[in-house]
């Protein structure tokens, strides 16, 4: 067995490097092992789903390594307190098994629950033996479902060629998922809380009705943050590490803002790809591709919605509003100017009778992602400055004062508000230049960004806190909500700032 | 015959004020809504229910004074050829359809009475007067017809005592003959709507068919109540038209397949406009045979109360099972409740229907400022009163 000899080596130089090849080894021995050698991978990485029993032994213990790529407490992390190890687990309370009963389905095998839930594994070759259904949503899901990264990037013998490698090339050869490019990790996040309907992650209104949560607005370093991380910002991280993951000291000092702006693009494009799949005559209308809040509000007059300024025409379902502050925020960065053509075709579609016509609305919807999506591409490779985050935080000013936003959209506005302000605080305690306004009005502003949190339910059902026992809550917050008080919120940030720049 | 009739219209009737409400903050904001220039006082499509369905005939000959609103031609037909005649003595001894050529509508007939008012009031294929869910949707008050009821409630002009004499069982058969107008009229409506639809002159799916609060309601409550399958109803879809066919009998003979056609139809948002028309159409042909077959004598109490039981027979699971539904059983046990106490029913019975009727009614009402259930109508709210009054009339 080609595994031997690292084995040997490995006893040789150290107890702990033992037990890290322990527990691959253990790990290794539920496949056939590929032939040949780490170095020579074959073209293209072969699929494996591995359980996080595989991972456990290393990532789940620390590490005295000096400079560690990573701080070897993942698993304990994501054990403790991630929801996403029990995404399979809550396919077994009554919420979830009256939803089976009422879609007639089996919520625990059917693939539209488990492609969000859990791991779906078309090719039963693929299960590795440490797999587990019950992981949830599980290390592989994010990191990569492939045989040939796992082993040689912990091995000690293999781990210098391991560091030597691009990310590019971690991936691209051995599959694992470059997490640190700020639009792939948006896409794989908002695969499921989108939707991503070529991998089956698809929601439906039949689904909400049977009971389904409603999916939330969603705001990818906000929600980072909530998991709670298992891993160190690129800004946390050592020169040498942050060297090895190839990130210049331009790329870490905003770098939770351009999480935002990039998963903010993206989540308008994910939102239209979903819709322009959806769109066939045979499933259309699709109500869970439209904004839920447009039908479901009380008929409540006068109200804020009969206030708000007159946004298409009034009797059809428009689409959901909450990605659009975030991608107008994306396009004011990179001063695009030019009309969306295809967004403003979709929106002309579904105004023009209830629901557009499927076949009109494909063409439109995927043009208006592919602008998302180049735009998302210009937002990854851009290096922010601290006027690009001066002008995001007037930016954000303006949509939440002017747009009136409804509930969700308040929340994306909020939490962006909140991440982008604490990153220019945190630059400037490491010595970067900031208008002293910022640093004279950072209580004030720090004041108001809670009222928010708590009139917003800002924060999160993170942890370990469940989702269904605080939907009541959620919902009552929701249903309260009041624009006004927002908006007037939003002009004391306004009034914190220093003035706009451009 | 009393000489107050305009004075009643006039200072009680909401008909006379029709005009003057379309000068309202309101009717600017629907006609902004709908993205119209012109103001609603001058839009056609408001007049045709504001001044008279058949404004286009009124429009411009002399004598029609749009400032009065719902006015008396409008109801009771053109008067040039009957004015100067109808208070003569000679005028009794003319039959309806005589008077009726003179353009005359005998709205002593409960019948065309009740096709009068479902003209406005749940809209015409006639005269294509329609609130649909975009003028819904612009701010104009949806339309929720019941003859008895508005009739209980009208400001009369006309002695009800004379209308009681001529039917004893007035209540029960201004119930029965307007579930059966309105119902016909909405299907009318229906196949007026496909049509149109089909030719792409109206929208399509149009929501006004549809249970408004099964998707008009906050997920305020959505945690607290469990997700419950109405029979025969998928979950997430919406639902056609429970408030006008929610209690209208089939008649004898008929297919009851069609208006299950309809209803299948209807429940597929993409169903073909025009299979929709046709199968209205049929549904629509049904109710007017079964109207047609409405007994001239009067109803006895027996059969007024057979009637009060047939409309409390369903368990509350289907009876109540959203608003529009458990809204007419109310409205109709209301008007056969008066009719069997016009008719002699025992005190103390009265009493103890009445204090059922109301504990329903509470559960029926929309808070101040609201045009809905907050938070979606409760089905379990209602469904202990609407039980409580089912089993006292089926001891």
């Amino acid at each position: 067995m080609p595994s031997k000899q690292p084995r040997i080596a490995a006893l040789t130089v150290s107890v702990w490097a033992f037990f890290v090849l322990g527990g691959f080894l253990a790990a290794w021995h539920g496949s056939s092992l590929p032939q040949g050698r780490a170095q020579e991978p074959r073209p293209g990485p072969t699929k494996l789903y591995f359980g996080v029993s595989a991972c456990v032994d290393c990532h789940g213990k620390g590490t005295r390594l000096e400079d560690p790529l990573c701080r070897c407490t993942e698993v304990s992390i994501w054990e403790e307190k991630d929801k996403h190890k029990d995404a399979y687990k809550v396919l077994s309370e009554p919420l979830a098994q009256r939803m089976g009963e009422l879609l007639k389905i089996d919520v625990l095998k059917d693939k539209s629950c488990v492609s969000c839930h859990g791991v779906v594994i078309q090719d039963e070759s693929q299960r590795h033996r440490s797999f587990k259904e019950s992981d949830g949503v599980s290390c592989v899901v994010c990191h990569g479902p492939y045989r040939e990264w796992v082993g040689p990037h912990g091995l000690e013998t293999e781990r210098d060629m391991w560091r030597q490698l691009t990310r590019k090339e971690k991936e691209e050869r051995y599959g694992m998922t470059d997490l640190w490019d700020p639009f792939k990790r948006a896409q794989l996040c908002l695969s499921c809380h989108v939707g991503n309907a070529a991998e089956g992650k698809v929601i439906t209104h039949d689904m909400y009705a049977a009971g389904h949560p409603p999916l939330p607005s969603f705001e990818l370093a906000t929600f980072s943050e909530e998991m709670p991380r298992h891993w160190q910002l690129l800004g946390e991280k050592s020169q040498k590490v942050k060297a090895l993951l190839q990130a210049t000291a331009d790329d870490t000092r905003f770098e939770r803002t351009q999480l935002l702006l990039v998963s903010g693009a993206l989540a308008h494009g994910s939102t239209l790809r979903l819709l322009e799949a959806e769109a066939v005559e045979a499933r259309w209308p699709e109500f869970a591709r439209l904004d839920c809040y447009a039908c479901h509000h009380d008929l409540q007059s006068p109200g804020w919605r009969q206030d708000r300024k007159v946004q298409g025409k009034p009797g059809r379902a428009p689409l959901a509003s909450w990605p659009m502050p975030l991608h107008k925020l994306g396009e004011r960065l990179t001063l695009t100017r030019e009309p969306d053509p295809g967004l403003t075709a979709l929106r002309t579609e579904l105004d023009r009778v209830p629901f557009g016509k499927a076949s009109n609305l494909r063409e439109p919807a995927r043009k208006s992602a592919e602008r998302s999506e180049a735009l998302a591409r210009t937002l990854a490779a851009r290096k922010l400055t601290t006027a690009d985050v001066l002008a995001l935080l007037h930016e954000l000013c303006r949509i939440a004062i002017e747009d009136g936003p409804d509930y969700d959209s308040a929340r994306q506005i909020a939490w962006s508000f909140a991440i982008v302000h604490g990153e220019l605080l945190a630059d400037a305690q490491r010595g970067g230049q900031v208008p002293e306004a910022v640093l004279r009005n950072q209580d004030q502003v720090q004041r108001v960004l809670e009222e928010l949190k708590t009139g917003l339910r800002l924060k999160l059902p993170s942890g370990k806190e469940s989702i269904t026992g605080q939907l009541d809550a959620n919902l009552k917050t929701l249903y309260r909500y009041d624009p006004a008080r927002f908006r007037a919120a939003f002009a004391q940030l306004k009034a914190a700032l220093p003035p706009a720049g451009r | 015959m009393p000489r107050g009739e305009y004075g009643a219209w006039v200072s009680h009737d909401k008909h006379a004020n029709a005009f003057a409400v379309l000068f309202d903050p309101r009717s600017q904001r629907i006609q902004r809504n709908r993205g119209v220039s012109v103001p609603a006082h001058e839009d056609s499509l408001c007049l045709k229910c504001h001044v008279s369905q058949d404004y286009e005939r009124e429009r411009g000959q002399p004598g029609l004074e749009l400032a009065d609103g719902v006015h008396c031609e409008a109801c009771h037909g053109p008067a040039a050829g009957w004015l100067s005649t109808h208070y003569l003595p000679s005028w009794r001894t003319i039959s309806d359809d005589a008077k009726a050529v003179l353009g005359f509508r005998p709205l002593k007939d409960l019948t065309v009475r009740a096709n009068t008012c479902a003209e406005c009031h749940v809209g015409s294929n006639r005269t294509g007067t329609d609130v649909n869910h975009d003028l819904i949707a612009a701010g104009h008050p949806r339309l929720n017809f019941e003859f008895a009821n508005y009739l209980a409630n009208y400001p009369r002009h006309w002695s009800l005592t004379a209308e009681k004499q001529r039917h004893p069982d007035f209540e029960a058969r201004a119930w029965l003959i307007g579930q059966l107008v309105s119902a016909r009229q909405a299907l009318d409506l229906l196949a007026w709507r496909a049509e149109q639809a089909s030719q792409n002159k109206a929208p399509w799916p149009e929501f006004a068919e549809y249970d408004c609060y099964a998707c008009h309601r906050s997920l305020k409550g959505l945690a607290d109540r469990p997700v419950t399958l109405v029979p025969g109803r998928m979950t997430g879809k919406p639902a056609w038209n429970a408030w006008y066919l929610a209690l209208v009998p089939h008649s004898p003979g008929e297919n009851v397949e069609r208006r299950d056609t309809v209803r299948k139809l209807m429940s597929n948002l993409a169903a073909d406009e025009k299979q929709v028309a046709e199968a209205a159409r049929v549904c629509s042909k049904d109710l007017q045979t079964l109207l047609q077959q409405i007994d001239a004598r009067p109803l006895r109490p027996d059969q007024v109360r057979e009637l009060l039981q047939r409309v409390t027979a369903s368990p509350p699971e289907e009876a109540v099972a959203n608003w529009d539904s458990a809204a007419q059983h109310y409205l109709a046990a209301t008007a056969l409740y008066q009719a069997l106490g016009d008719l002699g029913m025992p005190k103390q019975e009265r009493v103890s229907l009445r204090q059922a009727l109301e504990a329903l009614r509470q559960t029926l009402t929309f808070p101040k400022g609201h045009d809905g259930p907050v938070g979606g109508f409760d089905p379990t709210r209602a469904a202990p009163p609407y039980q409580q009054l089912r089993l006292q009339l089926h001891p």
